[in-house]
C-alpha cells in the first residue's frame, strides 16, 4: 500500500512539468518578445515571518492570522465587514474552536484541499519563488501548492472554471511584482476562523524585497459579494538561503494522523 | 491516577515553556493551554510523519502501573530544520516530556520540550530562530 502511494507520488511529480506545459498551451499566449522582464530578483526560499508586520505573533496568534485594514488603513476589529451573503456563509462554516476539534471542523484545509490566496501565506512553511521566462512560480511546501504568475502580457482566462488557487497575472512596476488574481472558487477560507469569500474574489498583491533578506507582500482583497469594502493586509517573508523545500503530502499523512485526532477530539 | 517521579507538574502556561504553535495541519483546540505537565517515561516509538510527529511513550505511576501516552510535536519538516531526525528518539530512551494536556482526559499532550533523563537535551522544537524578524 505504502509502495503504491510512493509510486503514485513519484509518478505525479514526474507529470508536473507536462501538466504545467499543457495548462500553458491551453491558455492565451503572451506577447512573446515584449514579455515583461523581471526588474528585480525575487528568487529564493522564503519563510513566513511572525514578526512585526500585520499578523505579527501574539500569545493567541502565532503569526497565523491576518490583521485586516479598512481602505483608510485602520485595523478592523471584531467581525470583518461581511455582506448579508458573507454572514450566511460565515454561519455555515464550522472552524475549529474551544468546542470544535479539527476532526469535527469543515475547514477545507483539514481535508487537504488547496489553501487558496491569501490563506496559503498563513502556514508556517517555506515558499520558493522561481523566475522563468514569462512566468514567476511560487512553490509552496505546505500542500505542494503551485502558483503560476504569468508575466508574458496575457490577460485573465475567459470563462474558465473557478479554481482553488486562482488565475494570476503579473507585471513589474520598478522592483515590485504586481499580481492580479481572479478566477477563484468560493470553497477556501481567508483564515482558520472560517472567514468566507466568494467566487468574485479579486486579490492584488504587490511583492517586493524591502531588503536583501526580506520579502514584503502587500495584499488588497476586493470581494463585493462577501465584503462591504476592500480589505488590506500584508505578509513578510525571510530569506532562507540554505533551505530547500521538503516533501509535505497532506493526503498521505492525514490517514496516519486520523486515529490520533479521533482520540483527542473535544467531548461535546 | 497519580504518577510517580516527576508526577504531574502543573503550572501556568508560559512559565516553563513557550506556547509553540502546532501550526500546520490543525489548530490547538484539543489542548488545554492553561496547563503544562511534565512526564517522565520510556520512548516506545517516534512516529516521524507529517503533519505532526508523535512520540509514543510509557509512564509508570507510583504503584508501578504503566500507562501509554502520546505527545504531539511540530511537523517533521519544521523539526528537521531545527536539527531533529527520525532517530533523535529511539525505543527505550528515558525522557521527560513537557507540554499541554488534551482537554478530554485521554493520555495525550503536546510535546513542547523533550529532554533525556541523563541531562542531554533534544534540539529546540520551535519555529526558526529568526522567524520573528
Amino acid at each position: 500500500m505504502r509502495t503504491r502511494s510512493v509510486f503514485r507520488l513519484c509518478a505525479s511529480l514526474l507529470l508536473v512539468p507536462f501538466v504545467l506545459h499543457a495548462q500553458a498551451s491551453q491558455t492565451p499566449k503572451g506577447k512573446g518578445p515584449t514579455d515583461d522582464r523581471p526588474q528585480a530578483d525575487l528568487t529564493g526560499v522564503w519563510y513566513p515571518s511572525t514578526g512585526s508586520t500585520l499578523g505579527a505573533a501574539t500569545p493567541d496568534n502565532p503569526g497565523q492570522q491576518f490583521v485586516w485594514l479598512d481602505p483608510e488603513g485602520k485595523p478592523l476589529k471584531g467581525l470583518l465587514p461581511l455582506t448579508a451573503w458573507g454572514q450566511e456563509r460565515l454561519k455555515a462554516n464550522h472552524p475549529t474552536g474551544p468546542k470544535t476539534s479539527a476532526i469535527d471542523s469543515d475547514d477545507p484545509d483539514f481535508q487537504c484541499f488547496p489553501s487558496g490566496v491569501p490563506r496559503i501565506y498563513l502556514f508556517l512553511y517555506p515558499m520558493e519563488i522561481i523566475h522563468t521566462p514569462g512566468r514567476v512560480l511560487m512553490l509552496f511546501e505546505y500542500g505542494h501548492n503551485i502558483r503560476q504568475i504569468f508575466t508574458d502580457g496575457r490577460g485573465h482566462l475567459q470563462d474558465a472554471e473557478p479554481s482553488w488557487m486562482g488565475d494570476s497575472i503579473g507585471h513589474w512596476e520598478g522592483d515590485t511584482l504586481v499580481v492580479d488574481a481572479t478566477g477563484f472558487n468560493d470553497k477556501t477560507w481567508l483564515g482558520y476562523g472560517g472567514q468566507p469569500h466568494s467566487d468574485a474574489l479579486h486579490v492584488v498583491e504587490r511583492i517586493r524585497r524591502i531588503d536583501h533578506d526580506s520579502l514584503m507582500i502587500d495584499i488588497t482583497l476586493d470581494d463585493p459579494k462577501a465584503y462591504a469594502m476592500p480589505l488590506h493586509t500584508q505578509k513578510k517573508y525571510i530569506l532562507k538561503p540554505d533551505w530547500n523545500l521538503m516533501e509535505f503530502v497532506c493526503e498521505d499523512n492525514s490517514l496516519n494522523f486520523l486515529e490520533f485526532e479521533k482520540k483527542t477530539r473535544i467531548q461535546k | 491516577m497519580k504518577f510517580g517521579l516527576l508526577a504531574y507538574i502543573v503550572v501556568a502556561t508560559g512559565l516553563m515553556v513557550g506556547s509553540l504553535p502546532l501550526s500546520a495541519h490543525h489548530g490547538t483546540a484539543e489542548y488545554d493551554n492553561t496547563k503544562t505537565i511534565s512526564l517522565q517515561g520510556t520512548v516506545t516509538a517516534l512516529q516521524y510523519l507529517n503533519p505532526h510527529a508523535l512520540i509514543l511513550f510509557t509512564v509508570k505511576d507510583d504503584k508501578g502501573q504503566t500507562a501509554e501516552w502520546t505527545a504531539e510535536l511540530q511537523s517533521p519538516n519544521l523539526l528537521s530544520r531545527r536539527g531533529w531526525s527520525r532517530s533523535t528518539l529511539k525505543p527505550g530512551d528515558q525522557v521527560v516530556v513537557t507540554g499541554h494536556p488534551v482537554k478530554n482526559g485521554v493520555k495525550a499532550m503536546t510535546g513542547q520540550k523533550v529532554v533525556f533523563t541523563d541531562g542531554r537535551e533534544t534540539p529546540n522544537m520551535g519555529l526558526p530562530s529568526d522567524s520573528s524578524k
